[in-house]
C-alpha cells in the first residue's frame, strides 16, 4: 500500500506540467493523506483591498482540520521541492512545538517578478497553500524579516 | 577523448549539482532542532538576492553587497529552556570552521548577558570569500553562513536583515588584529 501511494505520488509530480505551482503541492497532499482541499469563494472579492500592496495572483487552498505532524514536516519539505522542481528554491521554513505550526516557503523568480508559495499547518486552522506574485516592494519587506513567514502568510488570509 | 570528455561532464555536472551552501550543518543539529521550541532556517540563493538587490534603492551599499553574494544561509533554534545544548552540538560546525581558509576573526563572551559570538572569515588568495558567524544564548542558536565576497565592515549593513541577528558590527580596525571584540 505504501509502495502503491510513493508511486501514485510519483507520477503525480512526474506528469506535473512545467509551470509547477499551488497545483502541484495541493494534488501531492491530497494523494499523499487522502484529503480534499476547500477553495475560498469569493477570493477576487479580496482583490481590491490588494491593490497597492504589492501582492498579486493570489490563490489558495484550505485543508481544513488536517494538520502535518511534526514528525512528517522533513520528508513533506522534501517531496514538496522534488515535486515543484528546480525553478522553485527553499526560502523558509519554520516550525514551533509549542504552537504545533509548520511553514514552509519556497520562490521561484521569472522575468521581473517573484512567485512565493507558502505551506502553512496550523493547530486550529488546519492546512493551507497559498501561492502569489509579489513586487519588488513587497518582496523587500518579507526579505527584511523572512523568519516572520509565518505571520506574513496569517495576514493573507 | 572519449574518456576525457567524460570526465570533464563528470566534474561539470558534478560542480552544476553541488550545493551553493559550502558549510553544512551536522546531523547534531537536526537532532537538536527537534528539541527546539521554534525554529528558523532562512535560505536566499544567488538568483534570489540578484532579484531583491534590485529594488534596495534607499541603501547602495547594502544593494552593492547583496548582488555580489552566492547565498545567505540562516538557521536559528530556540528553546524551551536552558542548558537543553551543549558545546559538543556546536562543535561539528566548528570544526568545519577549522580549515586552512577560515580564519576566526572574532570572539566575545558577554557574561552579563551570557552570550557568545564567533564570527569566522574565508579568505582565498587574500580574497574574503564568506563568512560565518555562531551566535550561542543560553536559550538561542543561531548560525550564520554569508556565502560570496564580503568583508568583516560590510556585516553591519545586512545585521537585521535577512534572518540574521540585529545589532552585529565589527570595524576594519577591529578586525586588524585576530579575534578582536565586537561591537554589540
Amino acid at each position: 500500500m505504501k509502495f502503491l501511494c510513493l508511486a501514485v505520488i510519483f507520477i503525480s509530480c512526474a506528469s506535473a506540467s512545467a509551470e509547477t505551482g499551488i497545483n502541484t503541492v495541493v494534488r501531492l497532499l491530497e494523494v499523499r493523506y487522502s484529503v480534499r482541499q476547500h477553495g475560498i469563494p469569493g477570493l477576487w472579492l479580496a482583490k481590491p483591498f490588494m491593490i497597492g500592496s504589492g501582492v498579486s495572483g493570489m490563490k489558495v487552498a484550505e485543508f481544513p482540520k488536517f494538520r502535518v505532524l511534526a514528525r512528517d514536516t522533513y520528508s513533506l519539505r522534501q517531496q514538496v521541492e522534488k515535486c515543484l522542481g528546480p525553478e522553485w528554491h527553499p526560502f523558509v521554513e519554520e516550525w514551533s512545538k509549542a504552537y504545533g505550526e509548520w511553514s514552509l516557503v519556497v520562490t521561484k523568480a521569472k522575468d521581473q517578478r517573484i512567485s512565493m508559495l507558502i505551506v502553512t499547518s496550523e493547530h486550529e486552522d488546519g492546512v493551507t497553500v497559498i501561492q502569489l506574485n509579489l513586487s519588488g516592494r513587497a518582496l523587500r519587506e518579507w526579505v527584511d524579516e523572512p523568519e516572520s513567514a509565518k505571520h506574513n502568510s496569517a495576514s493573507l488570509r | 577523448m572519449k574518456r576525457t570528455l567524460l570526465s570533464v561532464s563528470i566534474v561539470v555536472a558534478a560542480a552544476i549539482c553541488a550545493p551553493a551552501q559550502t558549510i553544512k550543518v551536522p546531523e547534531s543539529w537536526d537532532k537538536l532542532a527537534a528539541k527546539a521550541d521554534d525554529v528558523v532556517n532562512v535560505s536566499l540563493d544567488k538568483k534570489m538576492l540578484q532579484f531583491a538587490s534590485k529594488f534596495m534603492e534607499e541603501d547602495e551599499n547594502e544593494k552593492h553587497l547583496v548582488s555580489k553574494l552566492n547565498g545567505i544561509y540562516v538557521h536559528s533554534l530556540e528553546f524551551k529552556n536552558e542548558g537543553e545544548f551543549t558545546e559538543s552540538d556546536v562543535d561539528p560546525i566548528r570544526t568545519q570552521l577549522q580549515g586552512p581558509e577560515w580564519i576566526h576573526i572574532v570572539d566575545v563572551h558577554n557574561k552579563t548577558e551570557r552570550e557568545n559570538v564567533v564570527i569566522y572569515l574565508k579568505m582565498v588568495n587574500n580574497q574574503s570569500l564568506g563568512m560565518a558567524i555562531l551566535v550561542e544564548e543560553p536559550k538561542e542558536l543561531t548560525f550564520v553562513h554569508l556565502d560570496g565576497p564580503i568583508s568583516p565592515g560590510d556585516l553591519s549593513d545586512l545585521s537585521g536583515s535577512f534572518g540574521i541577528p540585529k545589532n552585529l558590527h565589527v570595524s576594519e580596525k577591529e578586525t586588524s588584529k585576530p579575534k578582536a571584540e565586537i561591537k554589540k
